[in-house]
């Protein structure tokens, strides 16, 4: 089954996307902050990331999804490049941070609402990994 | 006059920007009209003199060269008596100009008296010149310009009809023998060298001096139009930014190139008063620009600036009140004007212009300078208005983002957890759990709407134009795309959800989430509250506008609801006794944003029949 890892500071979030994730057979890990998320990145070589966009700062997850994707052929993450990003967001409609997946801008593959329920984020993760 | 007309108007607040009274003083408490009237009036005086000596002098060409028969004695007297009372004038005006508080009246009033005074001088000087024959009678002419410039039009004009007037007196008295006439002529005078030669020195001399009180005039007036051109420039610099560094640097560049000076720097006070602190300048250095805060209390200059005075300083190098003259002299500053800025409440600030060369500036600089640092206090209030407000926009914008994430995160993760409950993934709940999460995750997402309708609210208030994608919207678009979601929750009631859209393509400039909004929230409370019945929604051009109707069978709309209705959190009884949940928002969040969109919107409701809302906006085509 596929190895799903999680980067994001809130465990209450990690475990409410790690239960339904399991239940079906994913393996999961977790990181809580980027830094970590990388070194586990190398142990894991997760199928899928799903990744958090406020951690320490309010754009940390942007940034760390702009490293993984790093286009230069010297990146440190070169291998982990084509890995789908799903990022969870509790960014308002309202307010100035306003994003949709955007190739040049933000690479990453999908956006999911932190209120998801689990059916939602399962049949996300299921689109990804095809 | 008209210059001092539109000097009075303007510092009365008439021509431009509103200026409140405590400004309209620039000098020692005296407006720009009173001081045009005091420089008129020590120009007077100066002429004056010579009016006097003139007297003299013709009387002793006219009787020791030109042996004419004029009574040489009471000429003599006459001209002596001019130089006297005009000696006086003098004396009375500077008494007049040490009192701060002598007023316009009295000036006025001195202006009248003074040419009451020459009048009678001058008819004087007629009737021992000759009377109806007199070739002094020119003269008049400059009385009666000066009159014009002094007194204001209908007293101008009597002083004009009064001269016709005394002149056809004093012939009349002559001609009736009541006076005795004074020859200076023979009959016949055309072969008559001396009354050729006198007529001649006359018209002469009238003629010079007439050149030369229209050619002050005109200078003075152009002097003027020069100053009020500089002023409007000045407004135009400063009230055309609001952001308020920009706005000072302006008003000093603009102070420097009115007053052709060196350089000019705009000081304002701290909060406490204690310390004037240089907010804006123009042509100084840096090191300059970089000294310390001015400390009022030992700033003997800005205090007395502060105390309402425009202060000259007219050698930087010889004068006690300056503190570190070796300062400002390296800094090539060799004469200072400095003109109080008063704000609404009083001193907010002093102007300050340069000058390279000692005694640079004028009595005229000063007042106009202080009629500039009126200006710019204007601007400044505005700017710093401005400025308030923007910062306590930015502390919302701040809050909307602390309650973002602060507040909405949590109850996102509460419902997370509770919905892995929910769906069973940690096994299955039995029915009182159920029935517990059930309720636990009612109230948290009711909770959650409320956060978000209440960032609606604030971030629509917050910030206007904030919108990050505004284009051309079409309403049957976005309405359609509210009567499908609505559709399965009306089925689901049984309700009969109709819409009828136009033809045409009706858009809006604006934004798509926004409009969304607008209506999603209008058909959702339509669906919401009618438990039998139908929905209609309907799509219509009235002229310029887009007319929407959603109009429901529901429970209506108590009659003393209605003028609350589009308040924050206000719920109508019946509304609260529906079921359903509601935070009380919805409909702040339409009326708010249909006004930003420059539309209207009304309401029409019988209880237990049904509820009509009426929604007009704008289309693009009639807003570009």
């Amino acid at each position: 089954m596929a190895k799903i890892l999680m980067i994001d500071d809130d465990p209450d979030v990690t475990l409410a996307v790690q239960i339904p994730l399991e239940s079906v057979g994913y393996e999961f890990y977790s990181a809580g902050n980027s830094a970590e998320g990388f070194e586990r990145l190398k142990e894991v070589n997760p199928d899928l990331i799903i990744l958090d966009v406020m951690m320490e700062t309010a754009t940390e997850g942007f940034h760390t999804s702009l490293i993984l994707r790093d286009p230069a052929p010297d990146s440190e993450y070169a291998a982990y490049r084509d890995v789908p990003i799903l990022m969870l967001t509790s960014v308002h409609t309202t307010t100035p941070l306003r994003f949709a997946p955007d190739e040049d801008y933000l690479p990453v593959d999908a956006f999911l609402e932190k209120s998801a329920g689990p059916d939602e984020i399962l049949a996300k993760v299921e689109e990804l990994l095809k | 006059m008209v210059w001092m007309e539109e000097i009075k108007s303007l510092s009365e607040g008439k021509g431009g920007a509103p200026v409140n009274d405590s400004r309209t003083s620039t000098d020692a408490g005296r407006s720009l009209a009173e001081q045009e009237l005091v420089s008129s009036l020590s120009w007077l005086i100066a002429l004056r003199w010579f009016a006097g000596v003139g007297v003299l002098l013709g009387t002793w060409l006219a009787s020791g060269i030109l042996n004419l028969r004029i009574p040489a004695v009471p000429l003599y007297v006459l001209g002596l008596g001019v130089l006297a009372y005009n000696a006086l004038f003098w004396w009375l005006l500077r008494r007049l100009g040490a009192e701060t508080t002598t007023s316009n009246a009295t000036y006025q009033w001195f202006a009248r008296f003074q040419i009451g005074v020459d009048w009678l001088a001058m008819i004087l000087l007629v009737y021992l010149t000759g009377g109806i024959e007199s070739p002094t009678l020119v003269f008049f002419l400059f009385h009666i310009i000066i009159a014009s410039m002094l007194l204001p039009h209908d007293r101008a004009f009597l002083y004009v009809t009064l001269a016709p007037i005394m002149v056809g007196g004093v012939a009349l008295l002559e001609y009736l023998g009541l006076l005795p006439h004074v020859y200076i002529f023979e009959p016949a005078r055309y072969d008559d060298p001396v009354y050729i030669a006198s007529v001649l020195i006359f018209f002469t001399a009238a003629t010079y001096t007439m050149a030369y009180l229209s050619m002050t005039i005109s200078r003075r007036l152009r002097r003027r139009e020069d100053e009020l051109a500089a002023l409007y420039g000045i407004v135009q610099a400063t009230t055309s930014t609001l952001d308020l560094p920009e706005a000072l640097n302006r008003l000093a560049e603009a102070t420097t190139s009115a007053l052709r000076c060196k350089a000019s720097a705009i000081r304002l006070l701290n909060k406490t008063g204690s310390h004037l602190i240089m907010e804006g300048s123009y042509g100084l250095s840096e090191r300059y620009r970089d000294k310390a805060p001015i400390e009022v209390a030992r700033a003997r200059l800005d205090q007395e600036a502060l105390s309402g005075k425009t202060v000259l300083v007219p050698d930087t190098a010889h004068d006690d009140r300056l503190r570190y003259p070796d300062k400002v002299g390296a800094e090539g500053i060799r004469t200072i004007l400095s003109a109080p800025i008063i704000g609404k409440t009083g001193p907010i600030g002093v102007l300050r212009a340069y000058g390279g060369a000692t005694h640079h500036f004028t009595e005229d600089d000063a007042a106009f300078l202080g009629a500039i640092a009126a200006q710019g206090a204007v601007a400044i209030e505005n700017a710093q208005a401005y400025q308030m407000l923007e910062d306590l926009d930015e502390s919302k914008s701040q809050f909307v983002r602390i309650v973002t994430h602060e507040l909405r995160s949590p109850v996102q993760v509460v419902i997370s957890l509770l919905n892995v409950l929910d769906r069973g993934y940690v096994g299955d709940l039995n029915e009182k759990q159920a029935d517990l999460v059930g309720r636990a995750r009612r109230r948290i997402e009711f909770l959650q709407t409320l956060i978000d309708d209440l960032l609606d609210l604030a971030a629509g208030k917050a910030d206007v134009l904030a919108t990050t994608e505004r284009g051309l919207v079409s309403l049957s678009e976005v309405l359609g795309e509210v009567q499908s979601r609505y559709e399965a929750r009306a089925q689901e009631k049984g309700l009969a959800l109709q819409a009828e859209y136009p033809d045409e393509n009706l858009t809006v400039w604006g934004d798509r989430a926004e409009l969304d909004r607008m209506l999603n929230n209008l058909v959702s409370n339509a669906v919401k509250y009618t438990a039998r019945g139908e929905v209609r929604l309907s799509l219509e051009r009235n002229l310029g506008s887009a007319r929407i109707v959603v109009s429901d069978s529901g429970i209506g709309i108590p009659d003393d609801a209605l003028p609350d209705l589009f308040q924050e959190f206000f719920r109508a009884k019946n509304a609260r006794q529906v079921k359903e949940s509601g935070t009380g928002l919805g409909l702040s969040i339409v009326k708010d944003l249909v006004e930003r969109y420059g539309g209207e919107i009304e309401v029409d409701s019988v209880v237990d029949r049904g509820t009509t809302f009426t929604l007009t906006l704008p289309l693009a085509e009639s807003c570009s």
